[in-house]
C-alpha cells in the first residue's frame, strides 16, 4: 500500500523531470517490483512482460487501426465529411460550427485517435469558418472539442487497450461507444446554439443549400459511411472479430486513398513508417504501464482499495465522483493513453465490488465504467495547461492564442460535464447496445 | 528535446529507413493483406488461411519493435513538458539529459532480458502450435531492435554534452 504511493510519487516525479512516461513506467515498475519480491523475478517479469505484449494477437487490431487513420486521412475523406454536415446545418446559426462538430464525430468512426481527428478536421473546417467570419475561439474550440470524440465513437484505439486490461469483450465496448458518442455531437451543438444566441456575431448563418444540391453532399460522403458500415455492421453482426474488421477496414481504406489518386511510394512509405512509429510508441507505453502494473497489484493496492470501500459501506455513486475527480486531476498532468493505463488496473476491481443495483452484471458494469472513463478522458484532451487536443489545434493555427482556443473551448467542457452525469444516471445509453449482441 | 545536429541526423535517419523502416512498412503491408485474404478466405471460398493467427502475432511482435529505433531516432515518445516554460534553461537541458541517459538505461536492460528470454527459446526449440514457426528469431529481433534504441538514446545524450566540451576548451 504504502509502497504503491511512493510508487506513483517516484513516477509523476519522473515524469515531470522530463522522463519518456513509457520509460518512467517501467522503471519505476521495475525497481518497486524487484525491492519488494527480488531482482532475479523483476528481471524475469520485465523481460516477460515486453515479449508477451508484443506477441498478442488482439491487440494486432491497433496498429491496423492506426494504419486505417492513416490512409482515411490521406485520402481526403475529410473534405467530403465536412461538405456533407456543411450541407445539412450551415444554414444555421452557429451552423458551420455544429457542421464542423458533427464532421468530427463522423470522422471519429474511421478513426481511433482524438488527436488524429482534431489535426485533420481543423485543415478542412478552419478556413470555411473563417470565410464566414466566425470567432476563431468558437471555430477553434468546436474542432477541438469534436475531435474529442475519436476515443469514444469507435473504433478506438483506447477503447482495445481498455478491454485488454480489464478482459471485456472489445466488440461490445465498440458497440456501446456509439450511442455516447452521437450524445457527444449533440452536446456539443448544444453549446454552439446556447453559445451564437448569447453572441450571435460569434457564429453567422452559411449559406442555405437546396434539396438536390443537400442530397449530392450527402451522397458524397459515401466513402466513410461504406467504411464504417463494413467495420461495425461486421462487428455488431459478428461477421469478423475486431482484429478482422481493423484489417479489412485498412485494406479498405487503401482502395479509397488509391482511387484518390496519389499513392505513389512517396507518399505510402512516409505512411506505413508513421504508422510503425505510433504503433511502437504506444505499445512502449502499453508495457511500460504493465510493468507498473505488475508492481502496484504486487504491492496489493487495488485489493486494499476495494477492502476499503466495502469496508466503509461506500454509496458507489460518491466512489465515481471520486474517481472522476481523479480522472480530472490527473488529466491535467497526463496524457490521455498513460493515464488510462495506470489508472485502469486500480479502478476496475474497485468497480467490480460496487452494487449498481439490478440488471448489472459485472462485464455490464466494466463496459459502463469504460464509456464513462473515456469520455473523462475526453475532456482532460481539452482541459488546460495540457489539454492535448488545443494544442494540436494551435499548432495548425499558429496565428491563433493559446488563450483563445481555451476560452473556446468552455462551453464544450461544460456540455462534457453534463454529458458525463447523464451516461452515469443512464446506463441504458452504454449498455442497451451491446446487451443486444 | 533537442534536434540532432544536422549530417549525421539525416544519415542516421536513412540507414534506419533502410532497415527497420523498409521491414515495419512490409509488416504492415503484410498483417493487413493477410486478415484480409483470411476473412474473404473464409466467407467465399470457405477456406481461412491457416496459421493466420499465429503469423499475425509474430509479425505485431516484430512490428512494433521494429518500430521501436524508427520512433525513438524521432523523438516521438510521449513525454510531459509542462515544467518547461518555468524552468531556467540550463535545468531543463540537465534533465534532459539525464532522461534520456536513464531511458537508455531501461532500454539497455529491456534488450538484455529479451535477448535471455529468445536464447531459451531458442534453446527448448519454441515453435508455434500450427505452423510450427520457431520463436525465437522474433525474440533476437525484439532485442537487437531494443538494444539500437537503446543505443540511439546514449547517443542523443552524449551529443547534448558535445556544446558543453566546446565552449570548456574555448575558456
Amino acid at each position: 500500500m504504502v509502497e504503491s504511493f511512493l510508487g506513483f510519487a517516484a513516477l509523476l516525479l519522473l515524469i515531470l523531470l522530463r522522463m519518456p512516461i513509457a520509460f518512467a513506467m517501467a522503471l519505476v515498475g521495475f525497481l518497486g517490483f524487484g525491492l519488494l519480491r527480488g531482482w532475479d523475478a523483476a528481471f524475469a517479469m520485465v523481460g516477460q512482460t515486453a515479449f508477451d505484449s508484443g506477441l498478442s494477437y488482439s491487440l494486432s487490431v491497433v496498429p491496423l487501426f492506426i494504419l486505417m487513420g492513416n490512409l482515411v486521412t490521406q485520402a481526403g475523406l475529410s473534405r467530403e465529411l465536412y461538405e456533407a454536415t456543411y450541407a445539412l446545418l450551415g444554414r444555421f446559426r452557429g451552423g458551420l460550427a455544429m457542421a464542423s462538430v458533427a464532421a468530427c464525430g463522423g470522422f471519429s468512426a474511421v478513426c481511433g485517435s482524438s488527436l488524429a481527428t482534431a489535426a485533420t478536421m481543423s485543415k478542412v473546417a478552419m478556413p470555411s469558418m473563417r470565410r464566414y467570419g466566425y470567432a476563431d475561439s468558437l471555430a477553434a474550440g468546436s474542432i477541438a472539442a469534436g475531435g474529442t470524440l475519436g476515443i469514444l465513437i469507435p473504433p478506438s484505439v483506447l477503447m482495445v487497450i481498455y478491454g485488454i486490461m480489464t478482459e471485456t469483450d472489445i466488440a461490445k465496448l465498440f458497440i456501446a461507444g456509439i450511442v455516447p458518442g452521437i450524445l457527444g455531437v449533440g452536446f456539443y451543438a448544444a453549446a454552439i446554439a446556447v453559445v451564437t444566441r448569447l453572441k450571435p456575431a460569434l457564429g453567422p448563418r452559411g449559406e442555405s443549400f437546396g434539396l438536390a444540391a443537400t442530397l449530392r453532399a450527402l451522397t458524397g460522403a459515401w466513402g466513410v459511411t461504406l467504411l464504417f458500415l463494413v467495420i461495425m455492421g461486421g462487428i455488431y453482426g459478428g461477421v469478423f472479430t475486431p482484429t478482422e474488421a481493423a484489417g479489412i477496414g485498412a485494406a479498405l481504406a487503401f482502395g479509397f486513398a488509391l482511387l484518390k489518386g496519389g499513392l505513389r511510394l512517396k507518399v505510402l512509405f512516409p505512411l506505413l513508417l508513421e504508422s510503425a512509429r505510433t504503433t511502437a510508441m504506444i505499445f512502449m507505453v502499453l508495457i511500460g504501464a504493465l510493468i507498473f502494473t505488475n508492481f502496484v497489484n504486487f504491492a496489493g493496492l487495488p485489493d486494499v482499495l476495494a477492502g476499503f470501500v466495502i469496508e466503509l459501506a461506500l454509496n458507489p455513486y460518491l466512489v465515481i465522483a471520486v474517481i472522476i475527480a481523479i480522472y480530472l486531476v490527473l488529466g491535467c498532468v497526463l496524457e490521455s493513453l498513460s493515464m488510462i493505463l495506470l489508472t485502469v488496473p486500480v479502478f476496475y476491481p474497485l468497480m467490480l465490488e460496487l452494487d449498481f443495483g439490478a440488471g448489472m452484471d459485472p462485464e455490464a458494469v466494466l463496459i459502463w465504467f469504460a464509456i464513462i472513463v473515456l469520455v473523462v478522458t475526453e475532456i482532460s484532451l481539452i482541459t488546460p495547461p495540457v489539454g492535448l487536443n488545443v494544442f494540436v489545434l494551435r499548432g495548425v493555427l499558429r496565428d491563433v492564442k493559446l488563450g483563445t482556443i481555451f476560452r473556446g473551448v468552455t462551453p464544450f467542457w461544460i456540455a462534457d460535464i453534463l454529458r458525463v452525469a447523464l451516461i452515469i444516471a443512464l446506463p441504458a445509453l452504454s449498455l442497451f447496445l451491446p446487451s443486444l449482441m | 528535446m533537442t534536434p540532432p545536429p544536422s549530417g549525421s541526423g539525416t544519415l542516421l535517419s536513412r540507414a534506419l529507413h533502410a532497415s527497420f523502416g523498409v521491414l515495419a512498412a512490409l509488416l504492415l503491408l503484410a498483417m493487413t493483406g493477410l486478415t484480409t485474404l483470411d476473412v474473404v478466405g473464409r466467407y467465399l471460398f470457405n477456406s481461412p488461411v491457416t496459421g493466420a493467427f499465429e503469423l499475425t502475432e509474430l509479425m505485431l511482435a516484430a512490428l512494433i519493435f521494429a518500430g521501436l529505433p524508427l520512433a525513438t531516432e524521432r523523438d516521438e515518445h510521449v513525454d510531459v513538458d509542462l515544467l518547461d516554460s518555468f524552468l531556467p534553461p540550463n535545468v531543463l537541458r540537465a534533465n534532459v539529459f539525464f532522461a534520456t541517459l536513464v531511458s537508455a538505461g531501461v532500454l539497455a536492460v529491456l534488450g538484455v532480458q529479451l535477448w535471455s528470454r529468445a536464447a531459451q527459446l531458442a534453446a527448448e526449440g519454441t515453435v508455434t502450435n500450427s505452423l510450427a514457426l520457431p520463436l525465437a528469431p522474433v525474440g533476437y529481433l525484439m532485442a537487437i531492435a531494443t538494444g539500437v534504441s537503446a543505443l540511439l538514446l546514449l547517443a542523443k545524450a552524449l551529443l547534448m554534452l558535445w556544446p558543453l566540451l566546446r565552449r570548456g576548451r574555448r575558456v
